[in-house]
């Protein structure tokens, strides 16, 4: 096989890998909430801007210019987006789901909506348009195999996210606060009344989306920068894997993350790469056309 | 103090969903070793009295005690880890997990700290669903379960509270006849161990022969409170129930 092509696998599953941390989320939100968030690409937004902010030393604190690692930035922002995500939680969406109301979810999906467009024109306003470039995680090119090199910063966030996908997949079949989840997932008022405290399972889940979201948007920050709507075209993406996979199924959601990934990469060498984006769009239709329940959608609809 | 502690109370409790008023100023109590049938026609208030007891829609007024504790504003899982647990007429389980992980699903809040590890706690379950007769279906999902076998599982999962009172709504509704004396035989049982019930059911025969007590509501109100041989006699009862 020639370089060039193993080189697009190989950055395929890069992808793969990255829109899995992406989805995850935004999966686990929509399984346990109902709540399809609109502002996950916010969450993305947020976590390339935080990295940004704690290392490019633009930000003082008492005087001082924050400039920590990048390595150690990308915690930070993850954790930084995580706190946002319990705020939305508590702020916004809780005050839906625990007034006596009909539909809390489609008016959650609305909150989400408005918090999407707040958040990118709030970022416009804050600190304008302009591509900001947080300072390399891992720089330069490194060999991978043979003649094939490729950028220090793309293997760095495809290894990071490898490992978070892990860690995601440990917590929810791994422990007792997981099974908790799939549970809420799967009946709510048959959860609250084995004693499982589903609110704080909305909280659990909104960390959970706000760490991955915004450990991805910080991986990737070096990468492709950061700008007020950078969170656009990943959670697009986002939401075509989730269909893909399954709604609700997060196996579901890593496997169709690879294989969009991969699609993308190949269908750039082999037809144009121009129509980068457009691929996702086809998989979208073709699984709707075909397969309404996506690959995992069957057997396991939820969590 | 007096041997017979209240376990329940519910005292002036109404509820309201728009202009309907589901429950109708209901008060009454029990005490530590009654069964209470809880009966009335379709739309009397009796499932929306389960509710308001675990915790699932709050009384609008009035209040609810639970072992001389106000649980009215409480949280539904506070209450079922106060030790009240609760079936429900359409079986909510944990369709994609198999019957043992139904049982552990709320295993971190169920799990006894001091004496309970991961293994004990799933001999534990493993003993209820024993206890049900469903042992058999441990491993199936529980989406593949029967109707009958679902409200078996339910049950099962609702011991892991280890509760002493248990809400059980319509336990008997399109149950084979022999799982219903498998059922009530599993009552008994528990009663004798202690734990108290409020068995709403439609089953006339079969509730008057369990409880020890009914409790009649008709339009969200109190019509009716007695043994089952007073309250069959009761006139007020009769018309409720055959519009007579």
């Amino acid at each position: 096989m020639d370089y060039y092509v193993l080189s697009q696998i190989v950055n395929g599953l890069i992808f793969g890998f990255i829109y899995a941390l992406i989805a995850l989320g935004l999966t686990v939100v929509f399984s346990i909430m109902r709540v399809v968030n609109f502002s996950h690409g916010e969450f993305y937004m947020l976590g390339g801007y935080a990295l940004y902010a704690l290392t490019a030393g633009v930000v003082t604190v008492f005087g001082i210019p924050l400039s920590i690692p990048t390595i150690l930035g990308l915690p930070l922002a993850m954790v930084g987006v995580a706190v946002f995500g319990m705020l939305v939680e508590r702020g916004l969406l809780r005050p839906v789901y625990t007034a006596r109301m009909d539909r809390p979810e489609e008016y959650a999906i609305i909150l989400t909506f408005g918090l999407s467009l707040f958040l990118q024109y709030g970022a416009l306003t804050a600190v304008g348009p302009y591509e900001m470039t947080p300072g390399a995680f891992w720089e330069g090119s490194k060999h991978v195999i043979g003649d094939l090199y490729l950028a220090g910063d793309r293997l760095f966030a495809a290894g990071i996210s490898a490992v978070l996908i892990g860690a995601t997949l440990y917590f929810i079949y791994g422990t007792w606060t997981g099974r908790a989840l799939m549970a809420t997932a799967q009946n709510r008022v048959g959860s609250t009344i084995v004693g499982i405290n589903t609110v704080r399972m909305n909280i659990t889940a909104m960390v959970l989306a706000g760490l991955l979201a915004g450990g991805a948007g910080a991986l990737l920050a070096p990468v492709f920068l950061v700008y007020p709507d950078v969170g656009q075209i990943p959670v697009i993406k986002a939401f075509v894997i989730i269909v893909l996979g399954g709604m609700g199924s997060i196996p579901g959601a890593v496997v169709a993350a690879l294989i969009l990934g991969l699609v993308e990469s190949l269908g750039s060498v082999y037809v144009s790469v121009a129509y980068r984006d457009v691929f996702a769009f086809l998989v979208l239709i073709g699984v709707l056309l075909f397969r309404p329940h996506g690959l995992f959608g069957q057997q396991e609809r939820r969590a | 103090m007096s041997e017979h502690k209240s376990v329940f109370e519910i005292s002036e409790g109404s509820i309201a969903f728009g202009g309907n008023q589901a429950l109708d100023s209901v008060s009454f109590s029990m005490v530590k070793g009654q069964l209470i049938g809880l009966i009335g026609p379709n739309g009397s208030g009796k499932t929306t009295l389960l509710n308001a007891t675990s915790g699932i829609y709050p009384l609008n007024s009035g209040a609810i005690s639970f072992e001389g504790n106000r649980i009215e504003k409480e949280s539904p899982h506070r209450i079922a880890r106060a030790g009240v647990a609760r079936t429900f007429q359409i079986a909510r389980i944990f369709p994609h997990m198999t019957a043992v992980e139904n049982m552990l699903a709320p295993g971190f809040t169920v799990r006894d700290k001091e004496t309970e590890n991961r293994v004990s706690l799933i001999r534990r379950a493993k003993e209820y669903l024993d206890f049900l007769d469903i042992a058999d279906f441990a491993d199936e999902q529980a989406a593949d379960l029967s109707g009958g076998q679902r409200m078996l599982l339910q049950f099962a999962r609702a011991l892991m509270l280890k509760p002493r009172l248990m809400l059980l709504d319509e336990p008997f509704g399109g149950i084979h006849p022999l799982l219903v004396e498998r059922i009530l035989e599993r009552i008994r049982d528990l009663r004798d161990q202690g734990i108290d019930f409020i068995v709403v059911s439609h089953d006339l025969p079969t509730i008057m022969g369990l409880a020890s007590r009914i409790v009649v509501l008709a339009n969200g109100k109190v019509i009716a409170d007695g043994t089952p041989e007073i309250v069959r006699e009761d006139p007020g009862v009769i018309e409720a129930y055959l519009g007579v």
